[in-house]
């Protein structure tokens, strides 16, 4: 069992880090889940499988199993852990796609290639500092409500295509 | 039930309930986070005193005993840690009051800053392994929200690479944990310390050690992972890019220093090289990036990377003057770093850009300014007397002691061009013809003046009052080298009796103890 268990997880992480090697963003989300299932897996497999009891000591102490044979129990903490990191991975996942959802609003595009602004080369590099006059990130300046609570993305879109080229 | 050791953590979260019970109410939560700032620096001053005074402070959460339950200690340097973050964060907390716009307050930006502080703290005072990547997700969660608060582009851009990679690196750190667990059969870090060195298969325990390296360095943004920080730390309003840039990559060096004194010092031979190579590429590469760039703010981001080298080099050397230079370093690194994002705010307000093309001249007309930036800069780039010389003379030291002539030769060309770098933001930015793009008066930024002078100010202190610092850096480091006081602490009196009785590291200690 922990021979396929392994082998599973290994499947995991390749496809997962396979996809986000992938152009896509949203394939980039994906892959984040699939590596975390394998995570979530090696904990779960790394700590020993069993096929042994809950772990609820019997009434009358270790000793009084009925038919006379030694207490064993399955080991309760690795199944904690992995609720654990389900949940945290849920709620991370809930904010990656959310993200996700922003950047395609934001970029229009699906393509990781498209998230240049942020590095410096010289063709976006006039277009970065018009971004940083007008939004000086110190300054409470005035702006364009749609751009302020980020409603309206369609229309702040064509705004923003504008800027940066 | 030790409540110094529990405060730093109470606090940052009772500010951050509180805020979020008063949301929308913009002044109740700016008093409370500026109050909560001081509670928590009054907590950390309280429990670094005691620390230094009595050994570890141990609280086990539940009453559990350990190994089972979730153990909280404060050693030395968690202490220092925590007393930076809680410095770190009253200083930010005090620049965003004047320079958070209203647009990002109503985001929830005073919460969400107080749970980044709450997370960082946690990760500094747990003492359990899995523990340790529950702190990480809740300063990451948080730091994720702060980074693309507001969601502009440049922000969901580099939010977007900062998210993707740190995922991946807290998957690696699951599954390392997850390893652990099944080789050793324990997540208490000082269970594992006993425990990790009577494994049968030190092979195992070794690559666990570098799944563990992988995680903690993409974090602490060692080369040749470290690409998603300059992407991203500079898209975030300047508090929060001063408040990344001084506390979250210095998680994962911390993370790096506990785990590869306390759980991976088997095989120094091996693994400790392998960080002393990653050390001087990081310099080396950082430093490169920030001579290339004409961004002040990205200027500063390389620049992190390039320091990060530094603190790993003590880490690498593995001996207790060295790892006390790197203690030291973190010190000096978290205090100038935070400074020197938080003047280049205010530049950017000056000159309504950060780009050094359309800086210039600001020296002439706002000279306090160019003195709070000049003196975080020299010390960045390691002259005397301001802090970062100390550290890095303690560093260079160490280095010949263990015969690393290329990683000295290395740290200090680096340090050279770091002053090349910081001349360049010096020549164009604040000499000159004003700026191209100027409009701004230079009056405007007298609010946000204070911090920095906060962080001046300690830069000064740490670098004249050099031996009394460097002597608790020391104290702390010996006591990373030699944790039998940390797992007695943990785990109760006689619980480290023989241990390490002939390792190499031990008997280091015993001869390098000044």
């Amino acid at each position: 069992m922990e021979l396929v268990l392994a082998v599973v997880i290994a499947a995991l992480f390749a496809t997962g880090l396979y996809t986000i090697l992938r152009r896509s963003i949203v394939r980039l989300a994906i892959g984040l889940v699939l590596i975390g299932h394998a995570a979530n897996l090696v904990i779960f497999t790394a700590a020993g499988l069993s096929r042994e009891g809950p772990p609820i000591l019997p009434p009358g102490g270790p000793d009084a199993a009925a038919d006379g044979a030694a207490f064993a129990s399955a080991d309760p903490l690795p199944q904690a852990l992995v609720l654990t990191a389900i949940v945290i991975g849920f709620a991370v996942l809930a904010f990656t796609l959310v993200l996700v959802h922003r950047v395609y609003f934001e970029v229009a595009s699906d393509d990781v290639d498209a998230l240049a602004v942020t590095d410096h080369l010289p063709d976006v590099r006039v277009a970065r500092t018009e971004a940083v006059a007008a939004e000086d990130s110190m300054d409470e300046a005035a702006r364009p409500d749609d751009e302020r609570n980020g409603r309206d993305e369609l229309a702040g879109r064509d705004a923003r295509d504008r800027r940066y080229p | 039930m030790n409540l110094l050791v529990v405060v730093p953590l109470l606090v940052p979260l009772a500010v951050a309930a509180a805020s979020l019970i008063a949301w929308g109410r913009h002044r109740f939560q700016v008093a409370v986070a500026v109050a909560g700032g001081v509670a928590q620096l009054l907590a950390a001053i309280a429990l670094f005193v005691a620390v230094d005074a009595e050994g570890p402070l141990v609280v086990q959460v539940g009453d559990w005993p350990a190994p089972f339950g979730i153990t909280l200690i404060a050693d030395l340097l968690s202490a220092i840690m925590v007393l930076l973050a809680a410095i770190v964060g009253l200083v930010v907390v005090l620049t965003s009051v004047t320079s958070i716009p209203r647009r990002l307050e109503v985001l929830g930006y005073y919460p969400i800053t107080q749970i980044l502080i709450l997370g960082v703290t946690g990760a500094f005072l747990t003492g359990d392994l899995f523990n340790l990547y529950v702190w990480f997700e809740v300063m990451l969660i948080a730091s994720f929200v702060l980074l693309t608060l507001g969601g502009r582009r440049p922000q969901v851009e580099g939010g977007l690479k900062y998210v993707a990679l740190n995922l991946v690196a807290s998957m690696l750190f699951l599954s390392g944990a997850g390893i652990i667990y099944g080789v050793a059969g324990s997540l208490n870090m000082a269970d594992l310390a006993v425990r990790l060195d009577t494994v049968a298969d030190p092979l195992v325990v070794t690559s666990v050690a570098m799944v563990f390296l992988v995680s903690f360095g993409i974090k602490a943004a060692v080369f040749p992972l470290f690409f998603w920080l300059p992407a991203s730390y500079h898209t975030a309003p300047i508090p929060v890019s001063a408040l990344f840039a001084g506390l979250l990559t210095k998680v994962g060096v911390y993370a790096l220093i506990r785990t590869f004194t306390l759980l991976f010092d088997q095989e120094p031979g091996y693994t400790h090289t392998i960080i002393l190579a990653i050390a001087a590429l990081t310099m080396v590469a950082g430093v490169l990036g920030a001579v290339a760039e004409r961004d002040v703010r990205r200027i500063l981001s390389f620049h992190i990377v390039s320091q990060i080298g530094y603190m790993l080099m003590g880490l690498g050397l593995f001996t207790v003057s060295a790892l006390a230079a790197s203690i030291l370093y973190i010190v000096h690194h978290i205090i100038v770093k935070t400074a020197l994002f938080l003047v280049a705010g205010v530049m950017g307000r000056i000159g309504r850009s950060f780009e050094l093309d359309d800086l210039g001249g600001i020296a002439a007309r706002a000279p306090v300014v160019a003195v709070l930036f000049a003196i975080p800069a020299l010390s960045l780039a390691g002259l005397p007397p301001f802090s970062g010389f100390f550290a890095k003379l303690g560093l260079v030291q160490a280095g010949l002691v263990e015969g690393q002539h290329l990683v000295v030769a290395v740290a200090i060309v680096v340090s050279l061009l770091t002053l090349v770098s910081m001349a360049k933001i010096w020549t164009d930015g604040f000499w000159g013809p004003p700026g191209r793009t100027e409009t701004a008066s230079p009056r405007g930024v007298r609010p946000l003046l204070p911090p920095i002078a906060i962080l001046a100010l300690l830069s000064l202190t740490i670098g004249f009052g050099a031996e009394p610092a460097l002597r608790v850096a020391e104290r702390a480091a010996a006591s990373l080298l030699d944790p039998r006081g940390y797992i007695e602490a943990v785990l109760g009196p006689g619980a480290a009796d023989g241990f390490r009785a002939g390792s190499p590291s031990a008997i280091e200690v015993e001869v390098r103890d000044p």
